[in-house]
């Protein structure tokens, strides 16, 4: 006859000595399939065919990285034979004399300042003289706002604000602010505005 | 039956079982630790094709496929280019950057400007030109400074600038910015690769016989192309860049053509070097001092 333990007191040893066993083969076992997984089954999932070629997924960037390459190389290639001067000294003089041709804009974007600054009134804000200097990357007007009554220098300061707004513009240095007067133009403020442009 | 029960209830002798189980415990906390790094590992390639592998993939066709059409188009330009790099570059060492100042040829270049705007009635004096000493640059040029002063009507001013402006400029691939060609090569890429050869034929065409007859070498490039995509930027490229101040300015006046039949075109590359614009007498009108550098290659 079968006698029953369940009654029995088992020990921590005993449970121990018991479930090492069984412990034991589920590790094994959980290992064993993770493994046969990582070598089998993950490669299987992520290699991917392009071009005729298996690619695993640590080379699958260098590919890509190769194909940017070439891309860039080709783009380069191709950018020599559509503007085709291998003159290194020409185009770095062709891109400073391009950038020495902003004063244009600038000149045209001052305008479109002194029609703002006053807009009802086209002769309040008179230039006199309009100085580029390249080398110095510095703009100079002279002129004087007039036509505005005792509001000259209020509208000359608007104006020096405003151009200091000017994308192209770093820094607007005016000349001191002052209030003329003239029999002939009434009251006038002359100033020279020098501007350090980009 | 009691044998059978017997032998389940028996310890095993296996090979592994008859190990301690203080070493089952062990080996198997070790196997577990291995388990964990492979689950990490697992998650780690998971992780990596979600973020990496599966956009990879989804970009990979497109770049080939540039590829392939860039080396389709180095192909079809290879072979024409060839012929037009030595041209280009025998002008460029002739005419846009010499080995030395020619300077009648720029005083030439400045006499006629003044008969031609004379004449139009868009400048009423000039001064005498003065040109300078030639003076060694730090970047291995060397610099004339030429300078004069003008009485001139606004649009003879911006004749005058934009002259400054083109002077060097052999092409009209020359004229538009690295933006605008990138525009018109992204472009021609989607729409027809092989007509990139049309393009680069219409780029490599010399700026004054473009500015004289602009449609020709429009309507050559444009038929390359059915679709409005190219067609609209394209368009876009002539409304908004120099090209259309030179087909305005020198187009409608006689300027070009006598620089090119007294052979003064291609211009000697110039830059700016100090403007001073003054108002003149009449509205428009305006004194203008123009201070320029003349490059050229000698040492």
């Amino acid at each position: 006859m079968l006698k029953s333990n369940t009654n029995t007191p088992h020990s921590l040893g005993d449970v121990a000595r018991r479930t090492a066993f069984s412990f034991f083969l589920f590790s094994l076992v959980l290992t064993s399939l993770l493994l046969l997984s990582w070598y089998l089954l993950v490669p299987e999932l992520t290699h991917v065919e392009v071009g005729g070629t298996v690619h695993g997924l640590k080379d699958l960037r260098g590919y890509r990285d190769g194909i940017h390459q070439n891309i860039v190389s080709l783009e380069q290639q191709r950018g020599s034979f559509l503007v085709p001067v291998e003159n290194d000294l020409y185009s770095a003089l062709k891109g400073m004399k391009d950038s020495r041709l902003k004063f244009q804009l600038i000149r045209s974007d001052i305008n479109g300042v002194i029609d703002d600054v006053v807009p009802s009134q086209n002769n309040a804000i008179i230039i006199s003289n309009f100085y580029y200097n390249a080398a110095a990357n510095t703009i100079e007007i002279r002129g004087d706002v007039r036509n505005v009554g005792t509001r000259s220098m209020t509208v000359l300061a608007q104006f020096a604000e405003r151009l200091h707004m000017l994308e192209e513009v770093i820094d607007v240095n005016t000349s001191r602010y002052t209030r003329k007067e003239d029999d002939a133009i009434g009251f006038f403020s002359p100033f020279t505005i020098r501007l350090t442009i980009r | 039956m009691p044998k059978l029960l017997t032998r389940f209830s028996r310890p095993q002798r296996g090979p592994l079982k008859g190990l301690h189980p203080v070493a089952h415990f062990g080996v198997g906390a070790g196997l577990m630790v291995l388990s964990g790094l492979l689950i990490a590992a697992h998650i780690t390639t998971i992780v990596e094709v979600r973020d990496v592998a599966v956009p990879i993939v989804s970009e990979l066709p497109r770049l080939e496929r540039r590829l392939r059409a860039l080396e389709q188009q180095i192909e079809l330009t290879q072979l024409h280019a060839a012929t037009r790099i030595g041209s280009q570059q025998e002008k460029v060492e002739v005419y846009a950057f010499p080995e030395e100042t020619d300077v009648s040829r720029l005083i030439a270049t400045f006499e006629i400007v003044r008969e031609t705007l004379k004449r139009e009635g868009m400048l009423s004096s000039m001064s005498d030109i003065d040109i300078g000493e030639p003076k060694n640059r730090e970047d291995g040029s060397t610099s004339r400074s030429l300078s004069a002063e003008f009485t001139v009507h606004e649009d003879g001013l911006k004749t005058i600038l934009l002259l400054v402006r083109l002077a060097g400029l052999l092409t009209v691939g020359d004229v538009l910015s690295e933006d605008e060609l990138q525009l018109l090569v992204d472009r021609v890429e989607q729409e027809n690769p092989a007509g990139i050869v049309a393009l680069e034929q219409f780029l490599a065409a010399d700026l004054l016989k473009y500015a004289e007859s602009p449609k020709v070498y429009e309507e050559q490039l444009k038929r390359s192309f059915g679709s409005t995509t190219f067609l609209n930027a394209f368009q876009n490229v002539l409304r908004t860049s120099l090209l259309r101040d030179v087909r305005i300015l020198l187009l409608h006046s006689d300027l070009g053509e006598i620089l090119r039949s007294y052979k003064l075109w291609p211009l000697q590359i110039m830059a700016v070097e100090e403007v001073s614009i003054s108002p003149g007498s009449s509205p428009k009108w305006h004194s203008l001092k123009l201070s320029v550098l003349v490059f050229s290659q000698e040492s």
